[in-house]
């Protein structure tokens, strides 16, 4: 009886929500005639996608969406959005920008086998790492940040997570969602190696989320006190950061959620270390991150954490 | 996003794109890595925000460029002899030079054309720069270990290399780690967190006895309190501030007794002024209105019972009065000094009442 009524009043904001944005933004056009001259806009959050726990989303999807739609948005935040700091859509991944630091606070993915999978029509050589004009000039990375840096564009949504479209893989090299990684060593070695593991989930699991960001963690030094210290590189000082990590939730065929979490340092990690050594509670990621990763799940719910069971 | 615009930069914008002759890309032949760098600065390594477009069309002209030049310095006889030797030099530093910036921005078209480089040197049978240049400075295709635009994934480039009975000179490495991705799983290191000590269950519930001895009251107070107040672990406040509040009783109690019960010797003095320092210092943090209360009393008893010395050299020599803005985050400077606490037996306070500025 009142959740129909509460039903019906959510239904009811959400369309004067809705009907005073769409008229905002109409208005908006209108006074900038539709300049050229503005930044490009993006949606932000789904304003009528439904977010629902209660089912699993089937594995193949019949049609690729080239625009963040809300429906799409609404399946890679199924689980809940970690903050909502400067969230940005992009056809097949969410991000939120941290504006001060230059990189994202998060980059979260919805992994299927499918979207994984080599793709002949897929090119990775046909994109370039572009800056991101939805960004403000003033807080956006460009390429001359990272050029003899030290440091490569590491992508937090990898380019090979998204292989359904051309157009997927090319969002990924917006320079919102790079950050700067040690290249020879981690980004291109380790970090890629925690990358393929977690598209190898997909094997295991119908579907595979995964949130990616940085950390900045401190350290103790010889006066006993502790401290954060990061690099900034460029003229728009991108910040360097300590460490990466990756929270991920696989959904099993059964309906069960088992979840794995890894913070790699920032530094040449030798190719003999198992990615197994870099896994941590997920609750040491979320203190340490200032985000809640898969709020929307109780973690007495899952099967599994790290592997062992809960 | 703010509504602000982007108005000034978006004027500035291919302003420095638009400075310079468009089509001339020319670099010469006098001192060809020079010409190019300054094409890199002035058109490519530009700080201000340019359209990438411009960017990448303004690399790839410098970068054929380039090609062209490397290309003409190696294989026009234009002397009809050999290369001469100060040529294939300039060449070798402009393709390092121009490989390095590819690697950044633009392997592929690099990565074509090098093979290309390669099948020509090895026709004109140019074997000394084949082996010392192109095979030992690594200057074929850009790939994971140079560029940030492939990863692991990527096949590396050992056939480019595998000519004229050259190697890849990092063919041993990936050896190397192609055993290496055999791994053997490391058994892990359970994680969980313990059971709560039984310290932390105390300060959870408030629930421990807090005595202090004339013996050692410091220790004992500083001890108590890491156990059962500066917890790692969230306590509810009220919990906390109780835990405190039975803290602060237990060192007032003993302070008390050190000083009157009957004539203190040196000693217990020393011991009342070092645990009311140390007491004084905590209540400042959690809240000095008790101390303030409490110390009044002190002061008066002291006094009474003609303690001097402790007066003197403890209570005002230490600034032991009332927490005030010079020793408690409670207070700031509009607040008054307790100066007329200490002025008492023909003492002052050890510190000046703050000048009014206005």
């Amino acid at each position: 009886m009142s959740g129909r009524r509460v039903g019906s009043v959510l239904a009811l904001s959400a369309t004067a929500l809705g009907a005073f944005y769409l008229g905002s933004h109409v208005e908006r056009e209108r006074r900038n005639g539709g300049s050229a001259n503005s930044l490009p806009r993006l949606p932000g959050l789904p304003t009528f996608g439904t977010v629902s726990a209660a089912s699993l989303i089937p594995a193949q999807e019949a049609n690729v969406s080239l625009a963040a739609t809300p429906s799409r948005i609404g399946q890679i935040m199924k689980y809940g959005f970690p903050g909502l700091d400067h969230v940005r859509s992009h056809s097949d991944y969410v991000l939120s920008y941290d504006r001060r630091n230059r990189v994202p606070h998060w980059v979260f993915e919805h992994l299927t086998a499918e979207s994984v999978a080599k793709n002949e029509a897929v090119d990775r050589a046909k994109c370039d790492f572009r800056q991101d004009e939805s960004i403000h000039p003033f807080f956006r990375s460009q390429n001359t940040d990272y050029r003899r840096s030290g440091y490569d564009r590491g992508h937090m949504a990898a380019a090979g997570n998204h292989r359904l479209h051309q157009k997927h893989c090319d969002e990924t090299f917006y320079l919102s969602n790079m950050a700067p990684q040690v290249g020879q060593g981690f980004n291109r070695d380790a970090w890629n190696t925690l990358e393929s593991h977690v598209r190898k989930l997909t094997k295991s699991y119908s579907n595979v989320y995964v949130c990616t960001g940085p950390l900045y963690l401190p350290h103790k030094e010889e006066d006993g006190k502790t401290y954060v210290k990061y690099e900034v590189i460029g003229a728009n000082t991108v910040a360097v950061p300590t460490h990466f990590y990756k929270v991920i939730v696989g959904e099993s065929a059964d309906h069960k959620l088992h979840m794995e979490s890894y913070v790699m340092p920032n530094q040449v990690i030798s190719n003999d270390t198992p990615i197994s050594v870099f896994q941590v509670p997920p609750e040491s990621v979320e203190r340490s991150a200032g985000l809640l990763f898969f709020d929307q799940i109780n973690r007495k719910q899952l099967t599994t954490i790290n592997g062992k069971k809960v | 996003m703010s509504k602000r615009k982007a108005e000034e930069t978006q004027t500035d914008k291919m302003a420095t794109a638009e400075k310079v002759p468009q089509n001339d890309y020319t670099i010469g032949l006098e001192d060809p890595v020079k010409d190019y760098q300054k094409l890199i600065e002035t058109r490519v390594q530009v700080d201000e925000i340019v359209d990438d477009d411009v960017t990448k069309e303004n690399f790839d002209r410098t970068a054929a460029s380039a090609r062209d030049v490397i290309w003409r310095l190696l294989f026009d006889s234009e002397a009809a002899t050999t290369t001469q030797p100060s040529n294939v030099e300039k060449a070798t530093q402009l393709l390092e030079e121009y490989r390095g910036d590819a690697c950044f921005y633009d392997p592929t078209p690099y990565n074509e054309w090098i093979v290309k480089l390669r099948d020509e040197v090895l026709r004109k049978e140019l074997l000394d720069f084949w082996r010392e240049v192109l095979v030992k400075k690594q200057l074929g295709p850009c790939w994971s270990r140079d560029c940030d635009l492939f990863d692991s994934d990527d096949t590396p480039p050992l056939e480019f290399y595998a000519h004229a009975g050259c190697t890849a000179p990092f063919a041993a490495s990936l050896k190397v780690r192609a055993e290496q991705d055999a791994q053997s799983e490391v058994p892990e290191v359970p994680t969980t967190p313990g059971e709560l000590s039984a310290d932390d269950t105390a300060a959870l519930s408030g629930d421990f006895e807090a005595v202090l001895t004339k013996e050692k009251p410091l220790e004992e107070y500083r001890s108590l309190m890491k156990r059962f107040v500066l917890t790692k672990i969230i306590v509810p406040d009220n919990v906390h501030q109780a835990s405190v509040k039975k803290m602060a009783a237990a060192a007032r109690e003993i302070i008390w007794k050190l000083l009157f019960d009957g004539t203190p010797s040196p000693e217990d003095q020393d011991k009342a002024a070092e645990l009311l320092q140390e007491y004084k210092g905590d209540a400042g943090f959690y809240g000095p209105d008790d101390f303030n209360e409490w110390i009044v009393k002190l002061r008066d008893e002291v006094l009474q019972r003609e303690l001097l010395d402790f007066w003197r050299d403890k209570m005002v020599k230490m600034e032991l009065g009332p927490s005030c803005a010079r020793d408690s985050d409670y207070y700031d400077n509009e607040d008054p000094l307790p100066l007329e606490f200490y002025e008492r037996a023909g003492c002052k306070a050890p510190f000046e009442a703050t000048t009014e500025d206005d």
